[in-house]
């Protein structure tokens, strides 16, 4: 198939300017729009150009400028006015660099923005780590720097990595493709998505440039009013990206229900699918909520209303936020879930074990999510919601318990591969373990009011998401780096990389445990010196696991580069995207597939989809 | 049940007993070097900890043994594309057993230490009250730890001390944003939410303080800006002579202080005016590197920093209250002053250490300030 192109372009045809232009375009487009509207505004207002409504206004007009021309003007905008849309949708590697409407061509510039931003974000948690290598005051300035620092550290990993990193990649890359169809239901406003994503991650990152925001990813009033303009880039940004994860759920759930090939029952979807069809449902009932919340807050510092201020409900933007926040969370998750079970029975050659709990587990989920926001809030709200929403957030471990009963029993009398995808998956299973323990202490309110806050929670909430999601996520990336590169990754890179990971995190994070049952609590740049030995330890490790992510990421670019070709195949696996091309065709298949049995079979009786 | 099968429960339920013993091992080494634990509250909250590592220890070795177990024994070359031999989907009895061992688990956690401790805890509060508490109102503010004791005569800022054995009661207020009063060795902590006064009740059991036990502290556990970190307080637990000792010393050192400057270590010579005999730092000395310029700040008048409106227009900041220990009307101007002047000085970012301290005195709590609203809207 000529379609190998992939990641790094081949030379020939339009040249490197050619393929870059729209998003060169773009950019500038952006850049003058945030310019423009920045100077008009401030010059109308006699402000400085870096005060909060030039600031504001800039952001629309630039993000309005960088959708428009990245190619959203040809391709959205002048159907409206009656002309066909007219936009070039690019060859070899200028498909990825501007509008396009192909799920998989999306789905790579999710993953390639996910890594950048994790790199970025994660560049932060290296500095703060430094910072926290000795008590005193010593890389950052000040403390308002690294109030900074976790705050775009943490909203960067939450909203522009946790949550699009496998629902935006890998959801849109390999939905379509595992349930049969030939691209989501919505082409375009799935390529609108991505788009959004930009201007939100710039928001977020670059806030630090008009005084930053210190209220850390959570953006807790009334300390939110105090902060500088950086504050107001931070509702836009989470605004922004929340768009851009409703345009993905939109699709997901719409492909999933009505775009399945014939034979594909709900009862066959893969468990990836079902995962992201999940994760969609949850984020569709609830970013508009924090979307809600973003705007009441912005309202609050710019027109003057109070919503969450001492004389509206400082606790109203907690309940807002964790309406959402929660769930998130299981959004984050579910995903990670989806790519066990999808990985585990390819790796252990054994069907999956308990299907019909898993798809339950994954729905019990998705119910008691919404039902569970209040454990952020245990030490500040009254008295009367403790029990019922201690209660709930217990119960949810009996859903998730369900994935290990189908991960275990998948693995129980398998012959295990331990390639790197499914080592990681391994990984992954044992660290949201430890995750999920240590939840059911913060569940519990006593134990709570001693550990809310403390490093405890922090190193709980990172074994949940970098040990049970990131670890995810790093496995679909080896898993199905034959699929979208159409190449080998190097395996022993692969295992090394894995080992330092998994060594790096687990040192660095157990460590955290221990710093707050000491009595550390979190968001500080400068602690009590009896603190310093764990710290320190905590730091060394940190930076392992950092390097480690480099050499797992690196090794991923190089293969791409010059990786062995893969075949369609590599790993012997059932689903539909396994039975095309490596990497499927646009349109993904030659002919419509008809799936006639499930997924997950092994015995006798294999070989039961007929593409 | 075939052959096999059976070796492999064997050897899962051996290794499963043998290393559920060493994690029970490590789990008692741990408790056995907990961190100080001096309330009748952390021992409710520690006891819930304890209780949850030792009960979670054998699960947590059972799922992760059987993880292992898989991965080490049923582990093949990797270019081995034979499938397994057994291809069942579905093990009822292992099922069973998850599914029902998880929810007599939850039904108990809840129980106990949930509802349990929850229980403890307010019915703690609930007999303190009927037994005589010592009440000490709390104000936090950016970036402090203001208390008032008993009497109305006697107020003091990040220093608190507070006689063993009896039930406090902490009426817990803040000035500006939210904060949390926690004290780590007491195993509890409130947030501190503006516009409301929170109530939590400690006992503490052992005479500590800060200097003999870095964890016996009062600190802030909430992000609340720039001076989060150093938001923190000396606590000293003392018998229950001693406190009495020390609040008649305090007392005694506040009545002259009314009318001199003596027995105040305050650190801007500007706010002598205001002397109550409050042994009150400086502003300055808990506002670590608030060096920002044009942070704090909102380019559009009419903006408001909760520095002004939350504490300043709401009651139920500083003087409601009743026990804090103001010199009367006759300080009351000397206080606006400098509050004005931090308006024009200090307004954009407080840069200020002696116009820092201003802003957080309490009685000004009820004022307008224009000060400070002269400061926001300016730029």
């Amino acid at each position: 198939m000529s379609e190998h192109s992939g990641m790094i372009g081949e030379a020939a045809g339009p040249g490197w300017l050619g393929h870059a232009a729209p998003m060169l375009r773009a950019a500038l487009w952006g850049a003058i729009g945030f310019l423009a509207a920045d100077w008009a505004v401030a010059a109308a207002l006699g402000s400085r150009l870096g005060a909060e409504w030039p600031v504001v206004t800039g952001f629309f007009a630039g993000s309005t400028g960088w959708v428009l021309g990245g190619g959203a003007l040809e391709a959205c905008v002048r159907p409206w006015f009656g002309p066909a849309p007219a936009w070039d949708e690019g060859i070899g590697a200028g498909r990825f660099l501007r509008f396009h409407s192909d799920h998989k061509i999306i789905g790579i510039q999710y993953l390639v923005s996910a890594t950048v931003t994790f790199l970025l974000a994660g560049l932060a948690a290296m500095l703060m780590r430094l910072e926290l290598m000795t008590p005193k005051l010593d890389v950052f300035a000040d403390a308002q720097q690294y109030n900074e620092a976790f705050g775009v550290h943490g909203s960067l990993m939450l909203f522009a990595v946790s949550v699009v990193a496998i629902v935006g990649g890998f959801g849109n890359y390999f939905v379509p493709v595992m349930v049969g169809a030939d691209d989501m239901t919505y082409p375009r406003l799935n390529g609108l998505s991505w788009w959004f994503l930009v201007p939100g991650v710039l928001a977020i990152l670059l806030s630090p440039l008009v005084g930053g925001f210190q209220t850390g990813w959570t953006g807790y009033a009334p300390l939110a009013a105090q902060d500088a303009v950086g504050q107001d880039l931070y509702y836009l940004g989470i605004f922004a990206l929340g768009l851009s994860s409703l345009f993905t759920a939109i699709n997901v759930i719409a492909t999933t229900l009505y775009m399945r090939a014939p034979g594909l029952s709900m009862g066959r979807l893969p468990m990836f699918v079902w995962a992201m069809l999940v994760t969609s449902v949850l984020n569709l009932i609830w970013v508009p909520v924090i979307g809600t919340g973003m705007i009441f807050a912005l309202a609050d510092r710019i027109l003057g209303t109070h919503f969450f201020d001492a004389q509206g409900l400082p606790l109203l933007w907690q309940d807002l936020f964790w309406l959402f926040g929660h769930p998130e969370v299981y959004i984050i998750m579910l995903p990670a879930w989806g790519l066990w079970l999808e990985i585990i029975p390819v790796f252990s050659r054994k069907r999956l074990f308990g299907y019909g709990w898993a798809v339950a587990g994954m729905l019990g989920v998705m119910f008691l999510s919404s039902y569970v926001w209040t454990h952020h809030m245990f030490t500040t709200v009254a008295d009367s919601r403790l029990v019922p929403f201690m209660t709930t957030t217990e119960l949810i471990s009996i859903p998730t318990g369900f994935m290990y009963i189908a991960a275990l029993g998948t693995l129980w009398k398998g012959r295990i591969r331990l390639r790197t995808p499914m080592l990681y998956v391994l990984m992954s299973v044992f660290n949201f373990l430890i995750g999920g323990f240590t939840g059911v202490f913060l569940s519990d309110v006593p134990a709570d009011f001693q550990l809310h806050n403390t490093y405890f929670v922090v190193a709980h909430f990172h074994y949940t998401i970098i040990g049970g999601m990131v670890f995810a996520w790093l496995a679909g990336l080896y898993y199905w780096f034959p699929k979208y590169t159409g190449r080998l990754y190097s395996e022993g890179w692969g295992k090394l990389a894995a080992w330092l990971v998994f060594l790096g995190f687990n040192c660095s994070f157990l460590g955290m445990f221990v710093a707050g049952f000491d009595g550390m609590n979190r968001r500080v740049a400068e602690y009590m010196p009896y603190l310093g030995g764990i710290n320190a330890w905590i730091s060394v490790w940190s930076f392992v696991l950092g390097l480690a992510f480099g050499i797992a990421i690196l090794n991923l670019l190089i293969s791409a580069a010059t990786g062995k070709r893969a075949g369609d195949n590599p790993w012997g696996g059932k689903t539909l995207e396994w039975q095309t091309s490596s990497p499927p065709p646009h349109g993904n298949f030659a002919r419509p597939p008809v799936v006639t049995g499930d997924f997950y079979s092994y015995g006798p009786e294999r070989g039961v989809t007929t593409p | 049940m075939d052959r096999e099968t059976r070796n492999h429960l064997i050897w899962l339920c051996l290794l499963w007993v043998v290393f559920s013993a060493i994690g029970e091992w490590l789990v008692q080494m741990a408790i056995d070097h907990w961190p100080l634990i001096a309330s009748k509250e952390g021992a409710v909250t520690g006891e819930a900890i304890f209780f949850l590592l030792r009960a979670t220890a054998p699960i947590f070795t059972l799922v992760v043994l059987i993880l292992l177990y898989s991965a080490i024994r049923f582990r093949v070359p990797q270019d081995d594309e034979r499938p397994a031999e057994a291809q069942f989907a579905t093990g009822h009895l292992f099922i069973a057993g998850w599914v029902g061992l998880s929810v007599v688990l939850n039904v108990l956690f809840i129980i106990y230490p949930g509802i349990y401790g929850l229980e403890a805890l307010w019915g703690g509060a609930q007999a303190a009250a009927a037994a005589d508490p010592l009440d000490i109102m709390v104000t936090a503010k950016q970036w402090e730890w203001d208390f008032a004791y008993p009497g109305g005569k006697v107020t003091t800022v990040n220093e608190l001390v507070v006689p063993v054995g009896r039930p406090i009661r902490f009426m817990l207020k803040t000035e500006d944003v939210m904060h949390s009063f926690w004290v780590p060795a007491w195993g509890i902590k409130k947030a501190v939410i503006p516009g409301e006064t929170r109530v939590l009740v400690v006992t503490p059991t052992k005479v500590v303080s800060t200097s003999a036990d870095p964890t016996v502290r009062v600190q802030c556990a909430q992000i609340c800006g720039v001076g989060h970190a150093l938001m923190r307080g000396d606590l000293r637990v003392v018998s229950a002579a001693d406190y009495q000792s020390w609040l008649d010393g305090k007392t005694k050192a506040a009545a002259p202080a009314m009318g001199g400057m003596k027995g105040m270590n305050m650190g801007g010579g500007s706010s002598g005016s205001m002397s109550n005999g409050m042994t009150m730092p400086s502003g300055a000395a808990t506002m670590p590197g608030v060096d920002k310029s044009g942070g704090g700040t909102n380019g559009m008048g009419g903006m408001t920093m909760p520095g002004a409106s939350d504490g300043a227009m709401k009651p139920g900041a500083g003087m409601q209250n009743g026990t804090t220990t103001q010199p009367g009307a006759g300080a009351m101007p000397g206080m606006d002053m400098p509050g004005s002047g931090m308006g024009g000085a200090g307004g954009q970012g407080t840069t200020g250490g002696t116009s820092g301290g201003m802003t957080m005195q309490p009685g000004t709590g009820t004022m307008p300030m224009p000060g400070a609203s002269d400061g926001t809207s300016g730029n």
